[in-house]
C-alpha cells in the first residue's frame, strides 16, 4: 500500500445513460511514468477529471502519500500537486508565455505584480524544459509543440508531483515528440510521477514504466509495460483480437485524374507539381508546419492561389471556391472534425444532407423522408453505429463522426475526394474501420488523396506518397513491406 | 405519444409556456379580468408586435448575429409610410409595399457591412441602430404625423370575424411562412449550418455571406412590417414607435430557445417567448400595479428562465 504514491480506489461515476466508471482501481508509484490507454468512452478522461476535480465522483476514494483526499475543485487538486494538461490545452491565447505560466500563481511582490519576476522566473521555466523563448510572446503566436511545454510549465510551477498529460503528442512531429519525452524523463529523475492517455502504443513502449489498460469504464489490467506486447495491450482494449492494421497491395489504374502544376500561395507552398491516378490512395506526409493543409484547401477553393494551373480528368479547371470545387466533384474532409467538419448540433441525416438537398427537393421544399432514407442507407453503408439518423452528431464517437462526414462525400458522388487527418484522435479499431472504407471508396474509382502526420498510417494505406516540408515537395515514394517512418523523414529532411 | 410530450414540456420554450399559463391563471384569480373578451383581445394585438418584432431577432440569432437595429428600422419605416401616405398622398397600400421594401434595403445595409468587410454584428447593428433613429427625429423634427386614412388603420385596430385582431392574424401568417422556410428550403437549412459552424457550412460549399445578406434582409423586411402595423393600430406616428423594441426583441427569442450563439432555436419559441413578455406586462397593469415594475418583473423572470435552462443543461450533459 505505502509503495503507491497515489491509489484510486473503487471510483464510480454515473452519468445520465452511461455508467462511465465501474468501481475502477488506478495506482499510481512516484518517479514512474504511467500510460493510461483505452478505446475512445473507456473513461480515461473521466478518470483523470476525477483525480483532477473536475468531476465528483458518486462513491470510492482517493488516497494519496498515505491520506484520503477530496479534490472539489482543480484548484484544491493543485493545492495537493496534481497538474494537468489536457488535449484542448488550458492557455489563454491572448496572454504571453509567462502570464500563462503563472496563472493562478502569480509572482508577487507585497499585493502588486511583480512582472519582472514573472518573466524571469517564466524564461528560467522553460529552459528548464529546454525551449528558448521569449517569454513575453503571446502564446497564440508560437507552435501547439511549445504551447503544450507552456501548460506543462504552468504545472511545475504549481509544484505538482503528479503530472497528467492528455493525449500530448496528438499534435506534434516526431522531433516535437522525442523533445517532450526527453522532458518527461527528466521529471521522472526529480521524482515526479507521469500520467499518459494516449492512443500511440508504440510511444506507449518507448517511454513508459507501467501501463493501465481500461474497458468499457472498467479497469481491465495494470502491469510493467516491458511485460506486455502492443498486440496484447490492443486486446485487452478491446476484448478481442484485432488485426493490426496491415498494408494491402492494391492495383491501380494508369489514368491521370488530377494534375497540379506549379501551385503557390505566397509563403504556404511553392511551386507544387504532382499527378494523382485515378482510384489511387495517394499520401500526403510531412512534418507541422510543410503546408499540406495549405496546399489542399486552397486547391480546394477555399483561398486563392497566386499562380499554378490545375488540370482535372484532362481538363483544365479553375476553382475560385468550395461550391465550384464541388461541382468539380470534388469534396474535402476537412483536419478538425468539430470546427470544421460537422455541425455539432445537427442531427445526422441533415450532416449528410446538407449539401446534398437539391436531391430531395420538389419545387424548392425538402422532402425530408425521402433525406432520411438516403441517410438510413448510408448508415449501414458505413456500418455507423447510432440509435437512428436523426441522433444529433455531437453525441457519436469521433470514428462515428468521421464516417459521417464521409457519407456526406459519398452521396454527392465525388470523383476526388481530400482527406485531412482522417482518423486523428480515433481509437485503433475505428481506425481500421475507416481504412476500410477508403480502399472501399478507391476500389470504386473515386480518387483519394489522404493527408496524414502519422506516417505509420500511410505506410499502411497509401499507394504513393508525396512528401513536403516547409512549403516545398520534396519527393513522392512508393512504398512496400519493408518502408518504414524513417524513410519519409530523410526525404522531408533532406 | 406521452414520451413526445413529457420531452416538449422539457424545452425551455416548455418550461416558459409553463410558467405564462400559470401567470395567467393567477391574474384571473386575483382580478377576475385577464380571461375576458376584450382584455384578451387586446391582449394577443399588442403581443403580437413583440412577436413579430421577436422573429425578425430569431433569424439574426439563428445565423450566429445579432440585430440592435430592429428597432430603429421598424420607427424609420413606420415613419416613411407615414409620410408617404399623408404627406405625400400616396395611396396607403404602396406605400406600405414601399416601408417594407424600405425596411428591407436598411436591413441589407447591416449585411453588406457585416458581410463584406468582416465587422462585428454587435458593432455594425449599434451604429445603424443610432442612425437610423436620428433620421427619423431629424425627418419628423420630434412631430407626430396624424391622418392615416381608415382604409389602412383597419388593418391595425380591427379584427377577423371581429375575434381575432388582424395583427395577430398576420403575426400567425408570418410564422407559418418562417416555419416552413427555416424547415423546407435550403435557405432555412443554410442559416442553421452558417449559425452552427459557420467553417464547416463553407466547406460544403454554402456561400455564407448570400445566406447572412438575405437574413439581414429579412430581418429588416420583418422589422418594417411591424413598425408599419404599430402605426395602423395608432392611426398617427410616433417618434418613438418601436424605440424600445430591441431588448423586448431579443428576450423573446431567447426565453422561446433560441441560442444566442447561432444554430439553435426557431420561431414557434419566439411566440411563446413574446407571449410570456407581454403576460408579465399586461398583468402589471391589470393588477394595478405602477408600470415601472415591468422591466423588474421582466427581468427576473427572464433570469429564472435562462438559470432553469442552463442548471437543466449542465445535469444533462455528460
Amino acid at each position: 500500500m505505502t509503495e503507491y504514491l497515489l491509489s484510486m480506489n473503487q471510483i464510480v461515476k454515473q452519468f445520465p445513460g452511461t455508467l462511465a466508471l465501474d468501481h475502477v482501481d488506478f495506482n499510481l508509484k512516484a518517479g514512474e511514468v504511467m500510460a493510461l490507454i483505452g478505446e475512445n468512452g473507456a473513461g480515461k478522461s473521466t478518470l483523470m477529471n476525477v483525480l483532477m476535480g473536475i468531476l465528483q465522483p458518486d462513491s470510492g476514494e482517493i488516497i494519496l502519500n498515505g491520506e484520503k483526499i477530496e479534490n472539489k475543485s482543480p484548484y484544491e487538486a493543485l493545492q495537493k500537486k496534481i497538474g494537468m494538461v489536457p488535449q484542448e490545452l488550458n492557455l489563454v491565447p491572448d496572454l504571453s508565455i509567462a502570464e500563462n505560466i503563472f496563472l493562478g500563481c502569480h509572482q508577487k511582490k507585497g499585493r502588486r505584480m511583480d512582472w519582472g519576476q514573472t518573466v524571469v522566473k517564466a524564461k528560467e521555466m522553460m529552459e528548464k524544459l529546454e525551449v528558448d523563448i521569449d517569454p513575453g510572446i503571446k502564446v497564440s503566436e508560437v507552435s501547439a509543440a511549445y504551447q503544450q511545454l507552456v501548460s506543462i510549465a504552468r504545472t511545475l510551477v504549481f509544484g505538482s508531483n503528479i503530472i497528467i498529460l492528455d493525449e500530448p503528442t496528438a499534435s506534434l512531429t516526431l522531433n516535437e515528440t522525442e523533445h517532450l519525452f526527453r522532458n518527461v524523463r527528466k521529471l521522472k529523475e526529480e521524482g515526479k510521477a507521469i500520467i499518459i492517455i494516449t492512443h500511440h502504443l508504440d510511444e506507449v513502449q518507448e517511454i513508459s514504466d507501467r501501463v493501465t489498460i481500461m474497458r468499457d469504464g472498467k479497469f481491465v489490467k495494470a502491469c510493467d509495460t516491458k511485460d506486455i506486447s502492443i498486440d496484447e495491450m490492443i486486446y485487452h482494449m478491446a476484448n478481442q483480437k484485432v488485426e493490426k492494421n496491415q498494408r494491402v497491395e492494391r492495383q491501380v489504374s494508369d489514368e491521370i485524374f488530377l494534375e497540379v502544376k506549379n501551385f503557390s500561395r505566397g509563403r504556404e507552398f511553392k511551386d507544387i507539381s504532382f499527378e494523382v491516378k485515378k482510384g489511387e490512395i495517394y499520401g500526403v506526409a510531412g512534418l507541422v508546419g510543410a503546408g499540406r493543409t495549405e496546399l489542399f484547401t486552397c486547391i480546394y477553393g477555399l483561398t486563392q492561389k497566386d499562380s499554378g494551373q490545375l488540370f482535372l480528368d484532362g481538363a483544365e479547371i479553375d476553382i475560385h471556391s468550395p461550391a465550384e470545387a464541388i461541382a468539380h466533384g470534388i469534396g474535402l474532409v476537412p483536419e478538425e472534425r468539430r470546427k470544421q467538419g460537422m455541425f455539432p448540433v445537427l442531427s445526422i441525416c441533415e450532416n449528410i444532407m446538407m449539401l446534398n438537398y437539391d436531391k430531395v427537393k420538389k419545387r424548392g421544399k425538402i422532402n425530408f423522408s425521402k433525406a432520411k432514407e438516403i441517410a438510413d442507407y448510408h448508415i449501414e453503408a458505413l456500418r455507423i453505429k447510432t440509435p437512428g439518423a436523426d441522433t444529433l452528431i455531437k453525441n457519436l464517437s469521433g470514428g462515428n463522426q468521421q464516417k459521417v462526414i464521409l457519407g456526406r462525400w459519398m452521396e454527392r458522388n465525388v470523383k476526388l475526394l481530400i482527406l485531412d487527418e482522417p482518423t486523428r484522435g480515433i481509437d485503433v479499431r475505428a481506425k481500421g474501420e475507416i481504412y476500410k472504407l477508403v480502399r472501399e471508396m478507391a476500389d470504386m474509382g473515386i480518387t483519394i488523396i489522404v493527408i496524414s502526420s502519422e506516417m505509420d498510417e500511410l505506410l499502411t494505406i497509401a499507394d504513393r506518397i508525396m512528401i513536403m516540408n516547409a512549403g516545398r515537395l520534396k519527393g513522392v515514394l512508393t512504398p512496400d513491406e519493408d518502408m518504414v517512418r524513417e524513410d519519409l523523414l530523410k526525404v522531408a529532411l533532406n | 405519444m406521452k414520451n413526445k410530450l413529457f420531452n416538449s414540456i422539457k424545452t425551455t420554450a416548455g418550461a416558459v409556456f409553463i410558467v405564462t399559463i400559470l401567470m395567467t391563471v393567477v391574474v384571473q384569480i386575483l382580478t377576475g379580468h385577464f380571461y375576458t373578451a376584450y382584455n384578451l383581445s387586446t391582449f394577443i394585438r399588442s403581443a403580437s408586435f413583440t412577436i413579430i418584432i421577436g422573429f425578425a431577432q430569431t433569424l439574426v440569432l439563428l445565423l450566429g448575429g445579432i440585430d440592435l437595429s430592429v428597432a430603429s428600422i421598424a420607427g424609420l419605416c413606420s415613419m416613411i409610410f407615414a409620410m408617404l401616405t399623408t404627406v405625400a398622398g400616396v395611396d396607403p397600400f404602396l406605400a406600405i409595399v414601399i416601408a417594407l421594401a424600405a425596411g428591407a434595403v436598411l436591413g441589407a445595409i447591416n449585411g453588406i457591412f457585416i458581410c463584406t468587410l468582416n465587422l462585428t454584428p454587435f458593432i455594425v447593428t449599434l451604429a445603424t441602430s443610432a442612425l437610423y433613429k436620428g433620421i427619423i427625429y431629424v425627418a419628423t423634427k420630434g412631430i407626430p404625423l396624424t391622418g392615416i386614412p381608415a382604409s389602412v388603420t383597419v388593418i391595425g385596430q380591427g379584427s377577423l370575424f371581429g375575434v381575432i385582431p388582424y395583427p395577430a392574424v398576420i403575426m400567425l401568417v408570418l410564422a407559418v411562412i418562417l416555419m416552413y422556410m427555416l424547415r423546407f428550403t435550403s435557405f432555412g437549412r443554410h442559416i442553421y449550418a452558417v449559425g452552427g459552424n459557420e467553417s464547416a457550412a463553407r466547406i460544403v460549399g454554402i456561400q455564407s455571406s448570400k445566406t447572412k445578406m438575405g437574413v439581414y434582409a429579412l430581418t429588416g423586411f420583418i422589422s418594417s412590417l411591424a413598425g408599419v402595423l404599430m402605426v395602423l393600430r395608432l392611426a398617427s406616428s410616433q417618434v418613438n414607435i418601436g424605440e424600445n423594441w430591441a431588448m423586448p426583441s431579443i428576450t423573446a427569442a431567447v426565453l422561446g430557445g433560441t441560442s444566442m450563439n447561432g444554430g439553435i432555436g426557431g420561431i414557434g419559441g419566439t411566440i411563446i417567448g413574446g407571449l410570456l413578455m407581454s403576460v408579465i406586462s399586461f398583468s402589471i397593469s391589470l393588477l394595478g400595479i405602477s408600470s415601472y415594475w415591468d422591466q423588474i418583473v421582466t427581468g427576473i423572470v427572464v433570469l429564472i428562465a435562462v438559470s432553469i435552462d442552463a442548471i437543466r443543461r449542465r445535469n444533462s450533459k455528460a
